[in-house]
């Protein structure tokens, strides 16, 4: 059991999560983007976490070393409240409804997302699948 | 160079050609436009693409590809003057300042648009098969 729980809160698993609730995110908000595309005055927004998400992982391997087996661990406990940023985005586009949403590129994103979060869930599926066939035994 | 690099770079071209589309569909609908907020008639707009791409880019800094769209401009060919007396348009001599739009072209350069936004689909496409063909490689 503690070593299906280090298996499961690895720093791995922080990262395969956190990166799935942004990719979820940066889908919703394309297609909420998408949604508004004849709008007047919409602006369309966009998610950022990839670059927070590094900056906490780095954040986790700089913090206090254990030189001592009596040391006390300082667990990064803010590091599970970590959410991605929506941003909107104020550009000016060639459309006089004020509307700056460009159809395409939201698409595009979209696609981004749902390749990263197979991609990641191809991770989880794997990391399943070697706890299985060593519960199991084959 | 990000793996999303060829989508996003279809995806620019996506939208460039839209923005033609548009701009064409502007031109045809104003065909027969005598008034304009500058005065005059309407002149035939074309969209000024630029290529993204950095020449010689620094080590450090990220090549961005694809294509932009630097302008909406008015093209600078003069009007055609038809002779059309009684149009509350026309001038001292009854001739009445038309835009310098041709249908035909407008219709030929519609086609060429939508072309070329259906090869930038396929391409995108195409990537992205790319891509999720890769993640195929773990099941």
């Amino acid at each position: 059991m503690f070593v299906l729980g280090k298996e499961l809160n690895s720093d791995l698993m922080f990262v395969v999560k956190k990166h799935l609730d942004g990719n979820v995110k940066a889908q919703k908000v394309a297609a909420d983007n998408i949604a508004n595309v004849n709008t007047p005055g919409f602006k369309a927004s966009e998610v950022h976490f990839k670059d927070a998400l590094k900056n906490v992982i780095n954040q986790d391997r700089l913090s206090l070393a254990k030189t001592h087996s009596g040391h006390i661990p300082a667990i990064n406990s803010s590091r599970n409240s970590f959410q991605p940023i929506v941003i909107q985005k104020n550009e000016q586009s060639f459309r006089i409804d004020g509307n700056n949403v460009d159809m395409d590129k939201e698409m595009e994103k979209m696609a981004e997302s749902s390749v990263e979060f197979e991609a990641m869930t191809e991770v989880i599926r794997d990391m399943h699948k070697k706890l299985s066939s060593v519960i199991m035994g084959r | 160079m990000s793996i999303f690099n060829a989508m996003r770079i279809s995806a620019s071209g996506l939208t460039a050609e839209h923005l033609r589309l548009d701009t064409i569909s502007n031109n045809i609908a104003n065909v027969n436009t005598t008034r304009t907020e500058d005065g005059g008639a309407f002149k035939r707009q074309v969209v000024i693409f630029a290529s993204r791409l950095k020449k010689n880019p620094l080590p450090y800094q990220e090549t961005t590809q694809g294509v932009k769209v630097v302008g909406i401009k008015d093209d600078g060919r003069p009007s055609k003057m038809h002779f059309m007396p009684g149009h509350p348009d026309a001038d001292k001599k009854g001739f009445v300042e038309m835009p310098n739009i041709e249908i035909v072209t407008e219709m030929a350069d519609m086609i060429s648009a939508t072309r070329a936004y259906e090869a930038n689909i396929n391409a995108f496409k195409t990537s992205r098969g790319m891509l999720t063909t890769a993640l195929s490689i773990l099941r």
